[in-house]
């Protein structure tokens, strides 16, 4: 089976994919991340059995998936965490609050020093690494930060990979990026996590942070979309199961916050209720 | 290129006889071949075509050659392709500077100076780096060259233009050094004896007599490497990153042509969207530079010298 | 300080004209090139020897492991490589099976059946050739609008060796077109003469001689097809894949998009991994390599 989607998902599909065929003798998955926009497009497309997400389907992406007769179930995974990151010998900047993250990232935005970002701090240029105009994180983080989704500065280092913006950030004095938490923990030696000011208070971004709300406006539920047709197969079932049950304990090891033991019943109920409705349907 | 003159005569054409039919055949096949390598070229040019044409009818072209901001997906979409052109052309010209003194004295070594058994060993090292893919060569200036560069210059960025240029020249050299022995041997020997005779030493008679003797196919070389190294994709995609901004220091990160097409393609590109139709644009401007730079070079090639042993 | 310069010369010359030269200009025996020239040439060694050393030095290191280690880095094993190492094979089979009957069969058209004084023929070889010098990479963005997006083809094996083979098609048309064009023209008359037909002609004279350079050429254009990692990228590789692709429509695994893949991860073990992936897709175009090397040798060999 097919999988595509989110980057901010991969560390966790990836070891769900990787247990997965260890349990199942080499089960057939397949994964890429062309980013939550590119999944979801390659879902209604017909072109793959599960996106995996890092926002929720807009309207205009219902829409085309309605137009083209693809019906698809969301299943909450795991919790995660925009993270906005710095270089690791950045010790002058602890904490940035939402307004200045805004100041920063706002279209047309002339904020290219830390002095201008924050009077006091050094004269030094700002450079910017994020995720490209496909991922679903740039979606979330402009959507919270700047108040419209897309709405950023062009004038940054775009990457499709999280990865990518973890080597940029770290390999770059006085750079700064945002990126899901999962991926900032897999560099968090080289990295240095910025606390974000949310109104009541700086905290740090982690799990329990996520878990407890506290870090609440950056933080967003990961969601795989499943295909209803490709329900029919009991592989694809049986793997969108497996992710599951598997990401209570996967999540937090891949650097999620875990949800509630409720809320993965709750996915299981929403599976369970696709896969009769893509039976009753072939029958 | 001498066209061929010995064709079947023309009075034993249509006559039938032994053969006639499978001839026909033949002919019938090997017409669909050159038909299908003809459609796949119009394929690929009318994709580009189209993409661009698109492109052009929402972005005017006077931005696109002139304009010094490239933000194709932003909210107020930016189309200047300046600084993806700047930065191809800094990193083709630091490659070919590194690759022709390199591939043209490695020629002139393998071609006057060595053994014939050091010479097979440089040969085969110089036969081995040209078959090595250049994503090899990407891994090699990402986590190589590039934690090398940072140790002399600490202020070098994670993506920095000076180690995509090195191993862009390094992975060009090759061709120079392989094209360019090809223009030395062309030229006749009797030249060199020549110069041998009047005494002059052997790097005089080569720089001064065989050299200007194979001038035009050592520029081919050059030119012909250079195609390569704009064309190269995957060094400058894993190490030169993505800033498409105009950067002066060979230290900062540069994004080129082929990086923007290969970079935009690992998200998903849409085929009616904004990102389908900048990187067509981007690979039409590519396609056009890279086929006239090669046919250029080839028409050296085919020029060769008066006098020469190898018509 | 004279190097014995007739052994060392592609040019032999002789011991008289060297006697004779050297008194003649005495002092100018410093020869600035031959440093040089050497300097360069070890050059290209020590780079060959570091790239290998490079590679080597990554894998080597994996076993030491890092404590931040990320769960889902797989080592550079069997179970990470291998659906990579089988994508890489069915694509250079795809590209042989494509490429080399199409690319053949239209250099035998134009050299041989075609008109050779119409400038339509020869516009359209010089087009041809120098479709050999445009990135692969265009190649990619054509293949994804016209393979994936046009036909369905979907990111399958399928679409990336049809992809393969029209960016190696270019190659085998010239290099075919010039070992045609090698054949000694005495050969067509002499069976003209006889009033054989142009297939019989190229049955029996052209091909066999031309034979081995043909698939030397071949050889090469699907050797350099094989590393190819961006046209691939564009067209969609998977990233990730828990399984060897077993057909033309099974999802589009390669190694050197694995090696990408892989390379650009931070992390001391998807290093490893990537190089791991490198050292095979080298293996296998070694491989492929002296196995074009044998068949060239035998096809010379079978011929007079």
């Amino acid at each position: 089976m097919v999988v595509d989607g989110s980057n901010s998902v991969l560390p966790l599909s990836e070891a769900v994919a990787a247990a997965f065929a260890e349990r199942h003798g080499g089960g057939r998955v397949a994964l890429r991340s062309s980013g939550t926009g590119g999944g979801f497009r390659r879902l209604c497309d017909g072109e793959t059995d599960i996106a995996t997400a890092s926002r929720p389907m807009s309207a205009r992406e219902r829409a085309r998936c309605r137009e083209r007769g693809v019906r698809h179930v969301a299943l909450p995974v795991a919790r995660d965490g925009v993270t906005v990151v710095a270089h690791s010998r950045n010790a002058l900047v602890a904490c940035l609050g939402l307004g200045e993250l805004r100041r920063l990232w706002a279209p047309g935005s002339e904020v290219s020093t830390w002095r201008a970002l924050r009077p006091g701090l050094p004269a030094q240029a700002v450079r910017l690494y994020a995720p490209g105009s496909d991922s679903g994180t740039f979606d979330f983080f402009t959507r919270v930060v700047v108040g419209r989704a897309k709405a950023s500065r062009a004038d940054y280092d775009p990457s499709a990979d999280h990865e990518t913006i973890a080597r940029g950030v770290a390999g770059t004095p006085w750079a700064m990026g945002y990126m899901g938490y999962a991926h900032y923990a897999a560099n968090r030696h080289a990295l240095r996590a910025l606390q974000v000011d949310t109104g009541a208070g700086c905290v740090a971004p982690s799990p329990k942070s996520f878990a407890d709300g506290s870090y609440s406006p950056l933080v967003r539920e990961l969601h795989l979309y499943v295909a209803e047709d490709a329900l029919r197969r009991p592989a694809v079932g049986r793997f969108a199961g497996f992710f599951v049950d598997a990401s209570p304990r996967l999540a937090p090891e891949a650097g999620y916050a875990a949800l509630s033991a409720a809320q993965y019943v709750r996915s299981r109920a929403l599976l369970a209720e696709a896969t009769r409705a893509a039976e009753r349907g072939s029958s | 290129m001498v066209a061929r003159t010995v064709t079947r005569p023309l009075f034993l054409e249509g006559t039938g006889g032994p053969g006639a039919r499978a001839d026909r055949v033949a002919r019938r096949v090997f017409l669909a071949c050159a038909a299908l390598t003809g459609g796949t070229a119009a394929v690929v040019l009318g994709v580009l075509a189209v993409g661009a044409a698109q492109f052009f009818a929402e972005a005017p072209a006077g931005g696109f050659f002139a304009g010094t901001t490239w933000a194709p997906f932003a909210e107020e979409p930016r189309f200047g392709v300046w600084p993806l052109v700047a930065a191809t052309s800094r990193i083709t010209i630091g490659a070919i500077l590194v690759a022709a003194p390199l591939g043209l004295l490695s020629a002139v070594y393998l071609q006057h100076y060595a053994g014939r058994r050091t010479g097979a060993v440089v040969a085969a090292a110089v036969a081995a780096l040209a078959s090595v893919p250049t994503v090899v060569f990407g891994y090699v200036a990402l986590n190589a060259a590039t934690p090398l560069l940072r140790l002399v210059w600490p202020g070098a960025e994670a993506f920095n233009g000076a180690s995509a240029t090195l191993v862009v020249g390094l992975m060009i050299a090759p061709t120079v050094a392989f094209l360019g022995r090809e223009a030395l041997a062309a030229v006749p020997p009797a030249y060199f004896h020549a110069g041998m005779a009047l005494g002059a030493s052997r790097g005089r008679v080569v720089a001064l007599v065989v050299a200007p003797a194979a001038a035009r196919g050592i520029a081919a070389a050059v030119l012909l490497a250079m195609a390569r190294a704009v064309g190269e994709t995957m060094i400058v995609t894993m190490a030169a990153g993505s800033h498409a901004g105009l950067a002066w220091s060979p230290l900062e990160g540069v994004r080129t042509l082929t990086a923007f097409v290969a970079q935009t393609s690992l998200g998903d590109i849409a085929p009616d969207g904004p990102d389908f139709r900048a990187v067509a644009a981007v690979a039409a401007l590519l396609f056009v530079v890279t086929y006239a730079m090669h046919a250029a070079g080839r028409a050296l090639l085919a020029r060769r010298p008066a006098g020469s042993a190898h018509p | 300080m004279t190097p014995p310069v007739a052994e060392r010369s592609a040019y032999p010359v002789s011991p008289t004209i060297q006697a004779a030269a050297k008194p003649m200009l005495p002092g100018r025996r410093r020869d600035f090139l031959a440093g040089a020239s050497r300097l360069a040439a070890a050059t290209m060694l020590a780079a060959a020897a570091g790239l290998a050393g490079v590679l080597a030095r990554a894998v080597w290191q994996a076993n030491g492991g890092s404590a931040d280690g990320t769960p889902y880095a797989g080592g550079a094993g069997w179970e990470t490589i291998g659906p990579a190492v089988a994508g890489t094979l069915w694509l250079a089979l795809a590209t042989a099976a494509l490429a080399l009957p199409i690319g053949l069969g239209t250099a035998l058209y134009l050299e041989e059946y075609a008109r050779p004084k119409r400038r339509a023929v020869r516009a359209f070889q010089a087009a041809v050739a120098h479709l050999a010098g445009v990135p692969s990479v265009v190649y990619g963005v054509a293949g994804l609008v016209v393979l994936v997006h046009g036909l369905s083809a979907g990111r399958s094996i399928f679409a990336g060796g049809l992809a393969l083979a029209a960016l190696a098609l270019p190659t085998v048309v010239a290099t075919s077109a010039e070992a045609i064009r090698a054949v000694p023209d005495d050969l067509r008359t002499a069976a003209y003469g006889l009033g054989a037909t142009r297939w019989q002609v190229v049955r029996h004279q052209v091909l066999p001689a031309a034979a081995a350079p043909i698939a030397a050429g071949a050889c090469a254009a699907i050797t350099r097809t094989a590393g190819e990692a961006a046209p691939l990228l564009v067209l969609g590789a998977t990233s990730f894949a828990t399984f060897a692709p077993a057909g033309p429509g099974d999802p589009l695994v390669s190694l050197p998009t694995q090696v990408f893949a892989w390379a650009v991860r931070p992390q001391a073990e998807f290093a490893a991994q990537a190089a791991g992936a490198a050292i095979a897709l080298l293996a296998i175009l070694l491989g492929l390599n002296v196995a074009g090397l044998f068949l060239r040798r035998r096809l010379r060999k079978v011929l007079p």
